[in-house]
């Protein structure tokens, strides 16, 4: 009753109010990207609107009386190119600082207006980028303010019917993606991480923080490494100049409190904590396992003087897992879980420091960080604690980074160029009993410390000709590692890299690029020992993997707001670690709990992946409405131990997302999202293997049957969300609603089929002794489905 | 061990905090005690010697500004100093060429217009009372705008005998605040350059007393699009655009 009573207080209070003033502030500075230089009278507009404002002498700009929502700026300066900024949302009980980087134009350009689209392409990257708003970030129905989960409505992204933040981008695997914060890499982005993937349930990133993020799925620029498939790039905002702001969201899984304001003259912070309440639900609606996470971020910048500044970046997150042991009469499936999964920590975290300093024609910038990831997990068997562990482990990968970049723009060629030095470790304490068909049952029991140097360089030119008709971009960059021979010779990881576009006309244009990546194997498999302590893939001669990146496409834009391209891509995958143990490729791998990659392995697999991509973007032209549809065609598929393409597990084939979104009057939005994702392939049980008790008992669950690699198949899964917002802006704070109901027609997937021990009537299992004298488990395979109606209601108030 | 290395990390992290607070920490003795750039105006002139020190305000931003002098019935008698952009009708920014800011003409009424509208009582070809380049201001009572806080010695034409006002119109392009907003007058020009509307400050000259010195007082602010020469007395809306200048003190230096 008294819940009742809370939720009607809450839902009421808001219409107690009236919504008063627009009194939104926009307060920021233009500047010369390369040189930092303030840029006076700049005239700068409300995208899309009459209302204007101008740079004084020293650059800033400000805008006062503005209608609270999601705004950009459109800047345009004498000698420099048009800017429209990334979106940013205004409210009454803040200020909120936009500064505004522009670029000089070409001299044959001086003379020319050149209309710019919200819509950014880089020299670098003219496809296969796509950029996230705010709003986008904020407001997708589903993706409860989750970036992992935004990029998901992005063609070529595919996703996880199991709800895994899994970033599978154009039938590479999880673990082929970087991930990269204000230009400091991070190892990942989920909580829960999949060691040696990327993949998770819930983002790590709080995005309060965020300003922009753009989507790289091929093309990436050469200052961008370790991935072959995608790398996200984040940036954040920076705090707020005027005073100390807070905002507290309630959100589907946690409660997270940010702050954000000035801590001196010339330096601001933006800090944020988060900690779930998932362990409360997940009891209440009597799930067998207990996760509770807790995130800290935060950002500090200062400006030192008007050519050099220094900001902090950090980054953290405290993951436990615990089983629910108290949960009455269990199902079958609860049951295999509370038996069968290992109980999982993890705590990581980044910290780093950039500094900028600008000179006459580019700045140079200092990239100094540290991140740290520790994992462990143990298993009893049937997690009976009486019982020896069957896994126990703990894992940390350590990474300590510098890396220097020049950023110029030297008579119309912009450059890009740099170098950097890490120092990584990686200990690997394991006891791990195993069973494999072939040796039977073993045991892992080795404490592994790896110490790597590792270094890269890079460089990167690109120019406009023909009046800016036509853009070239070419780079190249190297990577190696003490490792072993090898991996130490830069020459082995030369990663070229060339992008061209032509404008046509002004509403089309033609894009090409063509490119060479590599990407370190993850550290499980780098510091993968025997028994006899031997570094048993350095002796395997393990090598960079590689991935040869070719795109093409066109991109229309029918209206300012509006485009549609078309790109087809091939990626071809060569030296990837193919496992001894299991004779498949690890491009498989990467979408489940737990720890990937530490197999013995050989360079050997070669993988490819191709299809077609169509998006068509629309911000307000029809009907009002932002859409987003995308369609994938795609095909990935490595070779298995006979050397036969087969479809890898991310080849789902058919990929189609749409998302509509409308605001209406009042500060009420209201957004859909429809996907479908074709199935995925999945491996069978090996029904003769996994009855063996011996192997049962040490697995702690079925030996999937690699012979029929991926011979299966899911139906496709598609899910319907819903989301509908409400903002009040009062004059000293906000408060916004959310109300967000994934699979709102409760959509059911099946899901691959678990296996289970038959058991009798006194819940023991049931064994026999077949005509080998083996003793085996009766089984049965338990089918299984995923998705369930998940409505949400989240909180969040800005004072 | 792992909860060693944990705290470690997040005290390294607090160290590097406080650092960059210790670092950014400025000392304030520049605000307190400026240095005034010394400009002379009209000093061969036959009037007294006046010194104006304005000291600048934290919202000091290229400002435009007049000085003048009126009788105590509110008579118009001469302009001591007007910032030669205005007086001229020239801005250094004043049109493109070439992807370059040039010199051009500029006429923008909303910047001091109290000061026009008493500097001249013939509308120009652009229907305000401001200087063109066809009929500027003359040299001797023009300059270049300061830049931060300025000691300006200037004589008027003729000795003052009896008590005169001595006024200040100042404004800053583009200082919007939250009753002047971006919004407010959309089809008002003159106003989308200017923002919060000119102060007009004042200050009474007793010849009787030299070697005195007396600090000017905001009486008013002036019409947001230039449209008329009043004053008007209301400057609770005025907020930032009073703090361009931080005091304004004159001092007779001769009989």
């Amino acid at each position: 009753m008294k819940k009742k009573v809370l939720i009607l207080i809450i839902l009421i209070i808001p219409f107690t109010f009236q919504a008063l003033s627009q009194s939104g502030t926009i307060k920021g500075k233009v500047y010369n990207k390369n040189t930092n230089e303030a840029i006076p009278f700049t005239n700068i507009v409300i995208y899309d609107t009459n209302i204007g404002s101008t740079s004084n002498l020293e650059g800033n700009f400000t805008f006062t009386g503005i209608e609270p929502g999601f705004k950009r700026l459109e800047a345009t300066a004498v000698g420099y190119k048009k800017v429209v900024t990334e979106e940013f949302r205004v409210t009454n009980s803040k200020t909120v600082r936009v500064d505004i980087a522009m670029e000089k134009k070409s001299t044959e350009l001086e003379e020319v207006t050149v209309e710019v689209s919200p819509f950014k392409e880089k020299e670098e990257s003219p496809n296969s980028m796509r950029t996230l708003t705010v709003s986008e970030i904020e407001k997708t129905p589903g993706a409860n303010r989750d970036i992992s989960r935004v990029i998901q409505a992005f063609p070529g992204v595919a996703s996880s019917v199991s709800f895994r933040n899994d970033v599978i981008v154009r039938g590479g695997g999880p673990s082929e993606n970087s991930f990269y914060l204000d230009g400091i890499e991070i190892p990942n982005i989920n909580h829960f991480a999949t060691q040696g993937a990327s993949g998770g349930p819930v983002g790590i990133i709080n995005v309060d923080f965020i300003r922009e993020v753009d989507l790289y799925s091929s093309a990436f620029p050469a200052n961008r490494g370790g991935a072959v498939s995608s790398v996200l790039d984040m940036k954040q905002k920076e705090g707020n100049q005027e005073a100390l702001s807070a905002r507290a969201t309630l959100g589907a899984s946690d409660l997270a409190l940010t702050l954000d304001g000035p801590i001196s003259d010339n330096t601001t912070m933006i800090f944020s904590a988060r900690r779930s309440y998932l362990q409360f639900l997940f009891d209440f609606i009597g799930l067998p396992f207990l996760p509770v996470y807790n995130d800290f971020q935060l950002k500090t910048k200062t400006e030192i003087d008007k050519k050099n500044e220094l900001s902090f970046i950090g980054l953290g997150a405290i993951d436990k897992f615990s089983l629910n042991t108290g949960l009455e009469n269990p199902d079958k499936e609860q049951q295999y879980i509370l038996r069968e999964t290992p109980v999982n920590e993890q705590w990581n975290y980044t910290i780093g420091s950039v500094y900028r300093h600008y000179g006459e024609k580019g700045y140079t910038s200092v990239y100094l960080s540290r991140n740290m990831l520790n994992n462990s997990a143990y298993k009893y068997p049937g997690n009976d604690e009486s019982k020896s562990k069957t896994l126990d482990l703990v894992s940390q990968e350590i990474e300590n980074k510098l890396r220097v970049e020049q950023n110029e723009n030297r008579n119309g060629y912009k450059l890009i160029y740099g170098a950097g030095i890490e120092y990584a470790k990686f200990n690997n304490n394991l006891f791990q009993k195993i069973y494999t068909p072939i040796g039977g049952e073993d045991t892992l029991d080795y404490s592994s410390e790896l110490s790597l140097f590792k270094w890269e360089t890079f460089a990167q030119v690109s120019k406009k000709f023909f009046k800016e008709k036509l853009t070239l971009s070419a780079g190249t960059r190297m990577d190696a590692t003490d490792y072993s021979s090898s991996t130490s010779n830069m020459i082995d990881q030369f990663s070229p890299r060339f992008a061209a576009s032509y404008e046509y006309t002004s509403e089309l244009t033609f894009n090409f690029s063509i490119a060479r990546y590599y990407q370190l194997p993850a550290y499980t498999t780098l510091g993968y020992r025997n028994n006899e302590d031997k570094l048993v893939n350095k002796e395997n001669n393990l090598k960079y993997i590689a991935a040869d990146h070719i795109v093409g496409g066109i991109a229309w834009y029918p209206q300012s707001d509006a485009k549609i391209t078309l790109e087809g891509f091939h990626k071809k995958y060569s030296d990837y670690p193919f496992s001894l143990e299991d004779s498949i490729s690890l491009a498989n791998r990467g979408a489940d709990f737990g720890i990937v990659g530490n197999d013995p392995v050989e360079s050997t697999s070669e993988g490819r992946a191709y299809g077609l991509e169509l998006l068509a973007r629309d911000r307000a032209t029809i009907l009002d409405l932002n859409a987003i549809l995308s369609y994938t065609l795609v095909r990935s598929e490595f070779k298995d131990k006979n050397g036969e393409y087969k479809p890898s597990s991310w080849d789902n084939i058919h990929l189609l997302n749409l998302t509509l979104r409308k605001e209406f009057k009042n500060n009420w939005d209201l957004g859909i999202k429809f996907r479908f994702v074709g199935g995925a392939p999945y491996t069978p049980w090996d029904m003769q293997q996994s009855s063996v008790k011996q192997a049962w008992d040490i697995r702690g669950g079925g030996v999937l049957d690699y012979n029929n690699l991926n011979e299966k198949r899911l139906n496709g899964f598609q899910q319907l969300d819903i989301r509908v917002d409400k903002a009040w802006y009062f004059d000293n704070w906000s408060l916004m609603l959310y109300l967000d109901i994934q699979n709102a027609y409760n959509y059911k997937a099946k899901t691959e089929p678990n296996l289970i021990r038959k058991t009798d009537d006194n819940g023991n299992p049931i064994t026999y002794t077949d005509d080998n004298g083996v003793e085996r488990y009766e089984l049965e395979k338990l089918s299984t489905t995923a998705g369930t109606i998940l409505p949400t209601l989240g909180i969040m108030i800005e004072i | 061990m792992n909860t060693l290395k944990l705290n470690f990390s997040l005290m390294a992290l607090a160290i590097i905090l406080l650092l960059s607070v210790m670092n950014s920490c400025k000392l304030t003795d520049k605000e307190e005690n400026p240095d005034f750039e010394k400009i002379s105006q009209n000093t061969n002139a036959q009037g007294q010697l006046l010194e104006i020190r304005v000291t600048e305000g934290p919202e000091h931003t290229h400002p435009l500004m007049a000085f003048w002098l009126e009788s105590k019935n509110g008579e118009f008698i001469q302009t001591l100093f007007v910032a030669k952009s205005i007086g001229k009708g020239v801005f250094e920014h004043g049109k493109a060429e070439k992807g370059k800011w040039m010199p051009g003409k500029i006429q923008r009424p909303a910047a001091l217009p109290v000061w026009s509208h008493l500097h001249q009582d013939k509308k120009n070809k652009y229907g305000n009372y401001l200087p063109t380049p066809e009929n500027p201001v003359p040299d001797t009572y023009t300059g270049a705008t300061p830049t931060h806080s300025f000691a300006l010695n200037v004589k008027p034409d003729k000795p003052i005998k009896e008590k005169v006002k001595l006024r200040m119109e100042i404004n800053q392009p583009f200082d919007w605040n939250e009753h002047w907003t971006n919004t407010k007058y959309p089809d008002e020009d003159a106003y989308e350059t200017s923002g919060q509307p000119a102060i007009v400050y004042e200050g009474m000259i007793n010849p009787k007393y030299p070697d005195s010195a007396f600090t000017l007082k905001a009486i008013g602010h002036s019409h947001y699009a230039g449209k008329n020469g009043k004053i008007y007395g209301d400057l609770s809306t005025i907020t930032s655009a009073q703090k361009i200048v931080r005091s304004v003190t004159v001092s007779i230096k001769e009989k």
